[in-house]
């Protein structure tokens, strides 16, 4: 990150309106396939898709922010907003 | 709340429509113009595609009386992010019109010492097991900070935690699908917080024993950072030229 081949790299890499989307080839490490599998065992973000039942349900999302807006620097993504809220 | 969750992430359908609704990914303010994310949140996006709402609360809340929504024009990807190995996984989204809340801070490391105990914050997936519970109103849980030697060791992630990367969470407190993007953080006094982790991936079941939620490590990554998001960035003034002439 701090050599100066990344120096020059990002000076180029400036992703203006382009779309980061991977290339083929290179090993696919651990990471991405947790990644990947979390992804696709929760359904998320094919929410419809998602199976109606299971065999347990362990709530691990900690809680709802009280007082709402407490950290004004929080920030979601959203796609198509608001026609897809 | 848990480890990450990335739009379209599996590589077969990574170039199909894809069908959601709701926030998808997290990010933090961290300047009047700029969000920081995950780059992997940022997979199969223009920045057309994408809005951010900062400041939000209830995502089904369209109109809120506190809150902005901002359309982002461009992203920048960390230019070494690798989707294969999620190493420099943050990406900076832009956009034109100054956002008046107040940004976090960039932390410089004094805040991601092992042992440190700060919020993770989304709209991600709250539980493990079906259905997948997403919450329209934000969530938060504390994670202590792991070394990256205990992370990159059995029965963790033998091998695949890099320096770039920053590890937390206990058992049944994690990060989790839809978090991605969003902050670690650790607040130092009454609006003043700094931003020491980015969402970045994790085990399939959020929360495991000794399944870290793993984090982009934000002090390594501040020097970046900071060349777009300082006052009169020439990088930023070359982003703009750019987009200017696109």
């Amino acid at each position: 990150m701090s050599s100066p081949m990344s120096a020059v790299a990002a000076a180029f890499a400036l992703v203006v309106g382009a779309v980061a989307v991977p290339t083929s080839g290179g090993k696919i490490g651990m990471p991405r396939q947790l990644l990947d599998e979390q992804t696709n065992s929760s359904g998320y973000p094919w929410r419809p898709h998602f199976p109606a039942s299971g065999p347990w349900n362990e709530i691990v999302g900690g809680e709802i922010i009280n007082p709402p807006h407490q950290f004004p620097f929080l920030t979601s993504l959203q796609r198509n907003w608001p026609a897809n809220p | 709340m848990l480890p990450p969750a990335s739009f379209c992430a599996n590589r077969q359908l990574a170039h199909a429509p894809c069908v959601r609704s709701g926030p998808f990914c997290g990010g933090s303010l961290v300047a009047p113009n700029f969000i920081l994310t995950a780059a992997h949140c940022t997979e199969g996006f223009s920045p057309s595609d994408l809005t951010v709402l900062i400041n939000w609360d209830d995502v089904q809340n369209t109109n809120p009386a506190i809150g902005e929504p901002r359309q982002i024009s461009a992203i920048v990807d960390h230019p070494d992010y690798d989707w294969r190995t999620l190493e420099n996984d943050v990406s900076l989204l832009y956009f034109e019109e100054p956002s008046t809340y107040r940004p976090a801070e960039i932390d410089n490391g004094a805040w991601s010492q092992v042992g440190q105990v700060g919020p993770v914050a989304g709209w991600g997936r709250i539980n493990n097991g079906f259905p997948s519970e997403f919450p329209d109103r934000p969530h938060s849980v504390p994670v202590p900070v792991v070394s990256n030697e205990q992370c990159n060791s059995p029965p963790s992630y033998p091998g695949q935690v890099t320096d770039d990367m920053i590890c937390a969470g206990e058992t049944g407190k994690c990060s989790c699908n839809g978090d991605s993007g969003g902050p670690m953080f650790t607040e130092v006094e009454d609006g003043l917080d700094f931003v020491t982790g980015v969402v970045s991936w994790g085990a399939g079941e959020c929360g495991a024993a000794d399944k870290f939620g793993v984090y982009a490590r934000v002090s390594w990554f501040k020097d970046w950072i900071m060349s777009y998001i300082e006052p009169d960035s020439p990088k930023l003034k070359a982003l703009l030229l750019e987009k200017s002439l696109a």
